[in-house]
């Protein structure tokens, strides 16, 4: 506990200085500038605002994109309620009845107990990830390679399980991902793989090329080619909660929180599921159900309280294990390797001042925004109307720009191209982007260690069931994919024939 | 079956876009070391992969044969190519003709994919832009590009 105290005292120390409460407050005006644009969710968001932090020191660079994600992340949430565009999937339940709340003339009340719900739920989940980050990170020292290779794994074929479409395709966009991430030259023999004798994928296909370019450019691609109708309920003349609202919603932040935290640790978890799973709990605790769907206050408070919860949780397995357990956190992922830092057990207790006061930050960050979106909503409601023909060339200058800036090269450009348009392509065949990512970030982690660990043992794959760590996760994944089969056979079998 | 032509149905065409991919990961991983008894050679993992894109692939496009007949809903595909083609117009001229004329072209192309604009709207724009991002990330940011390179 005195321990604990001492890390908090140290974080506060480190996102309490003037600089980095600048990054952080950048980061959330930022965040809910790029966020609030329709169809624009958080990935898309730190993937085109990754440049910006390119000069920044490690930690204020992390400080910056954590306030980037919330800032986001709530951006999202004002598009649901004012245009019925969710900013992300995790905005997808928020819409449901935030915007029935706002066509009554209710939105000033909506957004705000958005922004209280996700402010309470973000000072719960970051205790709760100040007090389970150390012991996390001691189980993780504990690991061997089987072990992580194993984790990966699960990690893996659990995200493509909870990914929101088929099990099959998102299995298979993992195995591309994972592809991907093996084009370069191979670390242990020095071999080069699927370079096709381009010098430049000589190092690998940058995690800035395939970010921006799945994210943020296919998305402006899809938004430009569906022509999504907005759906404006007018003008926000100002915020206000009555006693009476909060009062009703505070169950409702309060359960959401919960949820949201556990759902977050998990892998394919995080924002979405969370938000989605606190919105059914709540429709089922609910004495008349019927209200939801209609402009029920706890319909907005719960899943806004449970992404934010779920957003703040899921960073512990990647501050202590370093596995990213949703497209956010592999984004955090790319943007701390080009910082030269790999998360896992060593950046705990190797970089005390960078992780605790991050971890600080996040809790300045969601006070930031209250304190910021509150008065400023006016002017994110004007800013969901920004016409796309000012914005999306705007945003396409500068993700060239930003792509190009990482190491100066043209082809990294190209690459971002390429990848908008892979993007759109399989988005229009019903892939997910998200599953690709967590592959190509965590596929060459997965083979390094488990390459190691086949060295180790001589080549004996029984080393990935010797060890009880590893065992109990290839029985997870072996459940996982079985899990996974019967629901697509499952679903075939309820086909008319 | 009757309705949605084989070829057209988006589960086939997803499910044999990713057969494609497998059998060309297959054939150049079968160049690459698969190593020995004890060592574990660049070639396995990608074979492994692989195995799971062409699986994938075979067991999607079974079910597009058999099962819903869903067309891709591919949209207006315009905006997509000009935004792409932004992409590769600006990674053309940055490193031969330097920020601005890569930010004039690559801005206008991007401009173009959006149909309600008019020529001189688009054009203006684009200007605008250029210069903003010259400011910003040149003169305030201070990112080593070259503003324009002019030809020896």
């Amino acid at each position: 506990m005195a321990e604990l105290i001492d890390h908090l005292g140290l974080g506060f120390s480190v996102a309490l200085s003037l600089q980095n409460l600048l990054y952080c407050f950048i980061g959330v005006l930022l965040g809910t500038l790029i966020g609030v644009l329709p169809g624009i969710g958080p990935a898309a968001t730190i993937a085109m605002l990754l440049p910006v932090t390119y000069k920044l020191d490690p930690t204020g660079s992390l400080i910056m994109l954590a306030g980037i994600y919330y800032g986001a992340q709530y951006g999202g949430s004002v598009s649901a309620i004012l245009l019925k565009i969710p900013g992300e999937s995790s905005s997808v339940m928020t819409t449901i009845d935030g915007h029935a709340l706002a066509a009554r003339g209710r939105a000033g009340e909506a957004l705000a107990i958005a922004a209280i719900g996700s402010f309470i739920a973000g000072t719960i989940s970051t205790a709760i990830l100040a007090g389970a980050a150390p012991p996390f990170s001691r189980l993780a020292q504990a690991f061997a390679p089987a072990d992580y290779g194993a984790l990966m794994l699960f990690g893996l074929v659990f995200a493509a399980m909870l990914s929101s479409g088929s099990f099959i395709k998102a299995l298979a966009m993992v195995a591309l991902g994972v592809l991907l991430g093996l084009v370069g030259t191979d670390v242990i023999t020095g071999a080069q793989r699927f370079t096709f004798g381009i010098p430049e994928l000589a190092d690998g296909i940058g995690f800035v090329p395939i970010g921006m370019g799945l994210f943020g450019i296919a998305e402006i691609g899809l938004a430009l080619s569906s022509r999504i109708k907005q759906e404006h309920v007018g003008e926000v003349k100002r915020i206000m909660l009555p006693w009476q609202t909060l009062k009703q919603s505070m169950g409702a932040i309060l359960r959401g929180t919960g949820v949201g935290s556990v759902l977050g640790v998990l892998p394919g978890g995080g924002a979405v599921l969370s938000s989605f799973a606190a919105y059914f709990v709540e429709k089922r605790l609910a004495r008349d159900p019927s209200r939801f769907g209609n402009g029920a206050i706890e319909g907005v408070a719960a899943p806004e309280a449970a992404n934010n919860a779920g957003a703040q949780t899921s960073f512990i397995p990647l501050l202590t294990l370093g596995i990213p357990t949703n497209a956010v956190m592999a984004l955090m992922v790319g943007a701390m390797m080009i910082k030269g830092i790999t998360p896992g057990p060593q950046v705990m207790s190797g970089q005390v001042p960078l992780v605790w006061g991050m971890i600080a930050s996040m809790w300045i960050g969601n006070l930031m925004l209250l304190v910021i979106n509150l008065p400023l909503v006016q002017i994110w409601a004007k800013l969901v109307d920004v016409p796309p023909r000012y914005l999306y060339p705007a945003v396409v200058v500068i993700c060239c720009i930003g792509a190009y800036s990482v190491d100066n090269a043209a082809f990294d450009v190209l690459l971002v191209g390429f990848f908008g348009l892979l993007g759109f392509v399989l988005s229009r065949l019903g892939f997910e982007a998200m599953p690709l990512v967590l592959g190509f970030v965590l596929g060459p982690m997965m083979e390094e260690n488990m390459r190691r660990a086949l060295l180790l043992s001589r080549g004996e794959l029984s080393v990935f069931v010797e060890r009880p760590i590893s065992l109990v996760f290839v029985i997870a994944t072996g459940l996982v994919i079985a899990g996974g089969l019967y629901a697509v056979m499952r679903k075939r079998s309820q086909l008319p024939s | 079956m009757m309705g949605v032509a084989l070829f057209r149905r988006r589960d086939v065409i997803a499910g044999l876009l990713l057969i494609v991919v497998a059998a060309v990961v297959v054939t150049m991983a079968a160049y690459y070391p698969a190593g020995g008894r004890h060592t574990v050679g660049p070639a396995v993992f990608p074979m492994w992969a692989a195995g799971i894109v062409f699986a994938s692939g075979a067991v999607i496009t079974t079910l597009g044969v058999m099962g819903e007949h869903i067309l891709p809903e591919w949209g207006d595909l315009r905006p997509a190519a000009f935004i792409a083609a932004a992409f590769a117009v600006f990674s053309l001229l940055i490193d031969v003709f330097g920020l601005v004329p890569a930010s004039l072209a690559g801005g206008f192309i991007a401009g173009l994919a959006i149909s309600e604009q008019t020529w001189i709207g688009r054009g203006l724009t684009t200007v605008g832009l250029t210069v903003l991002a010259s400011v910003f990330f040149v003169e305030l940011l201070g990112l080593p590009m070259r503003l324009v390179i002019w030809p020896n």
